[in-house]
């Protein structure tokens, strides 16, 4: 075993050696660091959103005032004259919609509205209760037009409730007061309980009672943007009512249609997993991790960059690992050396697994710090159900063992690199072919998905087909955006790839076989 | 004398090829053992074969009394090697390239490096990179590469390439003292004749892949010769070249503008000379051109093949 060890650390400094290898660590790690900051800098270009302020809404107000002085005397002379009704409608509306705006921007003056930071006027209930406050308004206004002969119980009950419902909606905007504004809809929920359906009414309250526990300031505080806390929430509840009525609800998003067929114990035990991953976030506070942010892309971005330059080492030191030792001719000392020729080989090996490992944990490291210094982005922890517990793996860890799995195609190339050049013995067959065959895998693949063929059961045995495992060995990785998988990946049709267990045999046997044709020919073959 | 090698029957082909034919000889230690042949005639794939390079089709190597193939660690723990020329990684110091080979030797600390430096006389050098190295420098820390462990067996194949000639009388001495100081088995094989004679105990002589013979210098030398090399010094080259039967021009090796040099039995000169006097053609002198040991090697190996 020592000298095992002694020709790994001998193989260890003859990497370190070369310069191009240090050049392309430095390079990784400069790329993955600097990428975020680059992006930064793009986007420091970018105009900061418009928000009007004081004087302007005041001129606003000023000229919507006049507008509706001016068409509420068009009208009044066109009923004098008896214009046409078409005419003397497009007017009312016009007035209509007028009064609106005079709300809106008198709500806007009272309230004080445009000293608020952008995200508590976009990203927080406010934007919703503003709205809901002008439809009841509006209602009020209409309520009031109602002929004092057409009033009757029921009319003064509306009118009852959507005065205090416009006071309760006022006061939560007033008060930046979440619970007042969520209890509006919870009561407005249950007084319509009547004309909704069972399932919608069921979803919706439990929607509903969730809001506060995922972000009990309803977005003031900027962490979480209040349409993913609902729409978080809203899955959630169809989650729950899914599980509890053992049926999958599926919604087609082009034509809008919706069916509901019975659970098969498969989806079950899926949709109980995200059941569960969903509440533990929820319940721990942490469904901001888990929402799209601008670092998720950049993060993806930098990693995407960088792997570049660790694609060009790896193909670089396993195409030259063997070959370049046949080519100059130092495999003698080697040979020379009383140790059998597995033990060289294995310890070229172990030096690529090493580089392979260390050269990941650099790209890792290098763009987890650079998102942040320049995106302030942490690492989200990996949840999954185990024993019928949420079990949690540090984001950090997690982080880098994704990557791992993300670069099984870059593992598999590595050794078909290392095997072609151990049995060319030339290096630039060596790094040429993986090389080449790096960069037409995702072209390929996307050609022959994209053709109007069946998936033939041959396919299968693509590698393409089997070496994308990182999103299938972590599954609840998809969680990491939740909003993009609520909305998107629930809609995309299941991708027809072999199974998880199938594509792992398939990768390990084929790893397995390059190494022992690598193993073969250097162990046995005469160096002439 | 305690055997350091033992070939026993051993062959090798490539393809069709028999490089190595039926090959058996012993090596003692505290001998140096000569391997003489001309280009081709397998004596580097004997010394591959020994090293590990090749495989061996039929017969058995053991050396330091450890069967090669069963006991191939321990066996090759025994060898130091030069094979061809040494390589070294080129972006190291002679220092980290010992380094590195004393990894995976038992036994060899720092101060055997610093040693084996000061014994090839590179610890001036030691610390540079071995690109700039010239060839010789490279020799001399092949060497010492390959006596790092204190090997039972030393193989230099051709290892007076690109030695200056204090440098070949140096490595002479070395391996002399090596072999009769400190019982080192040393095998050399080069096609410098004179190099062999000042150097070896015994020399072994290969040809087409068999081993001819295996003789001391003293059997070699005192080997009655059937032929021997002589070169005639004339003006009149062109002349003598057309007049010679052929029987007689194929006894010529070579010529210049100013001499023949032919290879002959005794009982020839006489009408070699009496042809080239009956023409006319002038005589400066006629002179033995070869050492005995190229002769006795000539005749061991039919006079077919001949080397430097």
């Amino acid at each position: 075993m020592s000298k095992l060890w002694g020709l790994y650390v001998n193989e260890m400094y003859k990497l370190i050696k070369k310069p191009l290898v240090i050049i392309l660590i430095v390079l990784i790690f400069t790329s993955g660091l600097l990428f975020p900051a680059l992006i930064k800098f793009a986007i420091s270009f970018d105009s900061e959103p418009y928000i009007e302020d004081k004087n302007t809404i005041e001129t606003q107000l000023q000229y919507y005032k006049d507008e509706k002085t001016k068409l509420s005397s068009e009208l009044l002379a066109a009923i004098d004259n008896q214009d046409d009704e078409y005419y003397i409608e497009d007017l009312k509306m016009q007035i209509d919609e007028l009064e609106t705006y005079i709300f809106q921007s008198e709500l806007f003056l009272e309230l004080q509205l445009f000293d608020e930071p952008e995200h508590v006027m976009h990203d927080s209930f406010i934007p919703r209760a503003l709205s809901s406050l002008n439809s009841l308004n509006t209602d009020i206004i209409n309520l009031n037009k109602v002929p004092e002969e057409e009033r009757d119980d029921n009319w003064a009950a509306e009118l009852d409730q959507a005065g205090k419902g416009y006071a309760q909606l006022y006061d939560s905007i007033k008060n930046k007061d979440f619970t007042t504004y969520n209890n509006y809809q919870i009561e407005a929920i249950s007084a319509f309980k009547s004309i909704l359906s069972s399932y919608d009414a069921e979803i919706h309250e439990f929607s509903l009672k969730l809001l506060p526990v995922i972000d009990p300031t309803g977005g003031l505080n900027g962490e979480i943007d209040f349409e993913a806390a609902n729409l978080v929430a809203d899955y959630a509840s169809l989650l729950k009512y899914e599980l509890d009525n053992n049926v999958n609800i599926k919604y087609d998003m082009i034509y809008g249609d919706q069916s509901i067929v019975l659970l098969s114990e498969e989806q079950r035990l899926e949709k109980q997993e995200e059941y569960d991953i969903l509440m533990y976030k929820i319940e721990n506070k942490q469904v901001a991790t888990s929402l799209p942010k601008d670092s998720t892309l950049i993060s993806s971005l930098s990693v995407e960059f960088s792997n570049f330059f660790l694609s060009i080492l790896i193909f670089f030191a396993a195409g030259s690992i063997v070959a370049n030792e046949m080519t100059t001719g130092s495999i003698k000392t080697l040979i020379i050396a009383p140790v059998r020729r597995w033990k060289i080989f294995t310890s070229k090996f172990l030096t690529l697994l090493t580089l392979f490992l260390v050269a990941s944990l650099v790209l890792h490291v290098a763009t987890s710090l650079g998102n942040n210094i320049f995106f302030d982005a942490k690492h989200t922890a990996y949840l999954f159900v185990s024993d019928g517990k949420v079990v949690s793996i540090p984001g950090i860890f997690f982080g880098y063992f994704y990557l791992l799995a993300d670069h099984t195609l870059l593992f598999v190339l590595m050794l078909l690199a290392f095997m072609l050049s151990t049995v060319s013995r030339h290096s630039a067959v060596g790094i040429a072919i993986p090389f080449a065959l790096m960069m037409v895998t995702s072209w390929a693949s996307m050609m022959l998905s994209s053709l109007p063929i069946a998936k033939a059961r041959w396919m299968d045995f693509l590698y393409f087909y089997n070496t994308d495992l990182a999103d299938r060995l972590f599954p609840m990785h998809k969680f990491f955006d939740l909003v993009t998988y609520i909305r998107i990946s629930q809609n995309i049709p299941q991708n027809n790839l072999p199974s998880l267990s199938f594509s792992v045999l398939f990768v390990l046997v084929l790893c397995v076989c390059l190494f022992y044709i690598a193993f073969d020919s250097f162990t046995r073959r005469d160096i002439k | 004398m305690d055997v350091a090698l033992k070939v026993d029957h051993v062959s090798k082909s490539f393809g069709k090829k028999k490089i190595i034919d039926d090959v058996s000889f012993e090596l003692f230690c505290g001998e140096v053992f000569g391997f003489l042949g001309p280009n081709g005639a397998g004596k580097t794939t004997m010394i591959k074969m020994i090293t590990g390079f090749l495989s061996v089709d039929q017969g058995t190597i053991e050396i330091d009394g450890f069967n090669h193939r069963s006991h191939y660690e321990k066996a090759m723990a025994s060898i130091g090697a030069i094979v061809e020329n040494p390589e070294l990684y080129k972006d190291m110091s002679a220092y980290e390239n010992l380094k590195m080979y004393a990894r995976i030797h038992d036994n060899v600390d720092n101060s055997r490096i610093n040693e084996v430096l000061d014994i090839v006389g590179m610890q001036d050098h030691s610390r540079e990179k071995t690109r700039k190295y010239s060839l010789g420098m490279k020799q001399r820390v092949g060497l010492a590469m390959a006596i790092l462990h204190r090997p039972k067996l030393l193989l230099l194949d051709e290892p007076t390439n690109g030695l200056d000639p204090a440098g070949i009388r140096e490595l002479r001495d070395i391996l002399k003292r090596m072999a009769h100081e400190e019982n080192v088995a040393i095998m050399v094989s080069s096609h410098q004749l004179s190099e062999m004679q000042l150097m070896c105990d015994r020399v072994g002589v290969i040809s087409y892949g068999k081993l001819l013979s295996v003789n001391t210098l003293k059997e070699l030398t005192e080997m009655k010769v059937e032929e021997s090399s002589l070169r005639l010094i004339t003006p009149d080259v062109v002349t003598a070249l057309s007049v010679l039967p052929d029987e007689l021009k194929s006894k010529i090796i070579s010529n210049t503008n100013e001499y023949i040099d032919f290879r002959i039995s005794k009982d020839q000169i006489n009408n070699f000379l009496r042809v080239l006097l009956n023409r006319d053609v002038t005589i400066h002198g006629i002179q033995s051109i070869e050492s005995t040991l190229e002769d006795a090697f000539l005749s061991i190996t039919g006079g077919g093949l001949r080397i430097e």
